[in-house]
């Protein structure tokens, strides 16, 4: 019976068994990525182990905190010096894309001008790049960041013009981008 | 060649000038200034270096004198532009001296102008977090970082909003739940994700900057809303009064005095001229009735 109601509905498996390959397939490229982030947080740490752990009172008074960001950054363009875009973000590009377009479809014109209102339109960004020192850091909408793939301590999520960036907190510099992430808005 | 005499009478002249300029910046202050109250200042997008700036530091010193607030709480963009160590001084330390030598501790909430290392300057007391809370009295305090709330952040307010059982929560952070400024105006996305969370644990106050002017929005779901973000910045005109609007000010540069007494909050807006812009005094909720929001602006 089971057997003869399929039989009448290939049309419906067909579509079942795609959306599954669909869901592998992104299941296994987000998973890639977080591994990439994983790396790529083991190598900082290795940067990172003699340099002394910011505390208050390093801002500003000693320097202390300026002189750790600046020597991490430029240990970390030495190590990734051969890094090109997509190198963290990789195949999973089109799923925060598809994130951020359904994010922008889902907004009114007006919800999703304000949402990028204040980002830099400096674009486009370059990986191993320091984060501009007088830029403003956009606020990235919290209904995205919701539907992003949770980042560990030390990286987020930006827009920069377009684009999606991968920034390190610490070391203020762009990791990996992925271009033209934000759909252009249409009046 | 002899230098020029200034006759004595346009010296006296410009004395009584000086004396009568100064007289009309003084500072009234109008609260209850009970001995035992929680009293603190509150100030957003201050840190321009600008002669504005030192000119509201300077009513607030003057205030202060009346009203002895031991704490203020910073709204955001607290330094504008580059943020070496000498900006520190200009933007910050130099304008405020008086108040920090007076033993006057700042809390700073991140704006979007600041730079996330400046967690680690000591004289902001974030104790190198980008949000954090405290308490004072029976106060407790959520210094949010609203430029980048993410899921890690809202799990932590949450269990802070959960565990609290101070009398008042008070939430600050730099971008507007509610604003009727042409600026920016709400920052709807924001809203959602925070507003039932206050809700649902009571908050009673909230206080952002982010828009350049003064406004005391309406209570929204029984909530008070304030911006409060011209004390260095101010973005004149730009307040498009609205439904949301209770009281609102963009003619010039402004702060806040606040005091919490029992169950009773008392706030004025003044003016850098010393001038106050806004006074009101708020009962705490202990009943969460829910109200009508206001139409979206």
């Amino acid at each position: 019976m089971i057997l003869a109601l399929c039989a009448a509905c290939p049309g419906t498996l067909a579509a079942a068994s795609a959306q599954e390959s669909a869901t592998a397939e992104r299941d296994g490229a987000l998973k890639a990525f977080n591994q990439r982030v994983d790396a790529y947080l083991e190598l900082k740490k290795k940067m990172h182990t003699d340099l002394p752990k910011p505390k208050p009172g390093d801002r500003a008074t000693t320097g202390q905190a300026e002189t750790t960001q600046d020597t991490l950054a430029a240990r970390i363009q030495i190590a990734r010096k051969d890094a090109k875009p997509g190198d963290i973000f990789g195949d999973a590009s089109r799923y925060f894309k598809q994130i951020i377009q359904h994010d922008a479809e889902t907004r009114g014109v007006r919800d999703a001008y304000a949402a990028m209102e204040e980002v830099p339109a400096k674009s486009p960004p370059a990986v191993n790049a320091i984060y501009p020192e007088k830029a403003a850091l956009a606020t990235v909408p919290p209904l995205i960041l919701v539907n992003l793939p949770r980042l560990p301590d030390g990286l987020e999520y930006r827009f920069m013009g377009r684009d999606l960036i991968l920034r390190d907190r610490d070391a203020n510099i762009i990791v990996d981008f992925v271009a033209g992430a934000v759909p252009v808005l249409k009046q | 060649m002899r230098p020029a005499r200034i006759p004595s009478a346009i010296v006296a002249l410009l004395l009584l000038l000086c004396t009568s300029l100064t007289a009309q910046r003084g500072v009234h202050v109008a609260l209850p200034n009970k001995p035992d109250s929680v009293k603190f200042m509150a100030m957003g997008d201050n840190g321009t270096g600008e002669h504005a700036q030192y000119e509201v530091a300077e009513q607030m010193v003057e205030a202060r004198k009346q009203f002895a607030f031991d704490f203020a709480i910073m709204l955001g963009d607290n330094l504008y532009g580059t943020q070496r160590p000498a900006d520190f001084v200009a933007k910050f330390e130099r304008p405020y001296k008086p108040l920090l030598d007076a033993g006057v501790k700042f809390y700073a909430a991140l704006g979007n102008h600041d730079e996330q290392n400046n967690r680690f300057y000591k004289p902001w007391n974030m104790n190198g977090e980008r949000y954090y809370t405290y308490t004072k009295k029976n106060v407790r305090f959520f210094v949010l970082d609203s430029d980048y709330i993410d899921p890690k952040q809202l799990d932590w307010v949450t269990q802070q909003l959960k565990d609290s059982t101070e009398d008042w929560k008070i939430a600050y952070f730099h971008h507007p739940l509610y604003s009727s400024a042409g600026r920016h105006g709400s920052e709807t996305d924001l809203r959602l994700v925070l507003e039932p969370l206050f809700v649902k644990y009571g908050v009673n106050v909230v206080f952002s900057g982010h828009d350049h002017v003064y406004e005391r929005i309406k209570p929204q779901k029984g909530i008070y809303y304030f911006v409060s973000g011209s004390a260095g910045q101010l973005r004149k005109g730009d307040l498009q009064r609205s439904a949301l609007t209770d009281v609102g000010f963009d003619q010039d540069q402004t702060f806040m005095l606040v005091e919490i007494d029992k169950d009773t909050m008392s706030v004025q807006a003044l003016s850098r001229l010393g001038r106050t812009v806004d006074t009101a005094t708020i009962g705490r909720q202990t009943k969460k009735e829910p109200q009508p929001t206001a139409a979206r602006h």
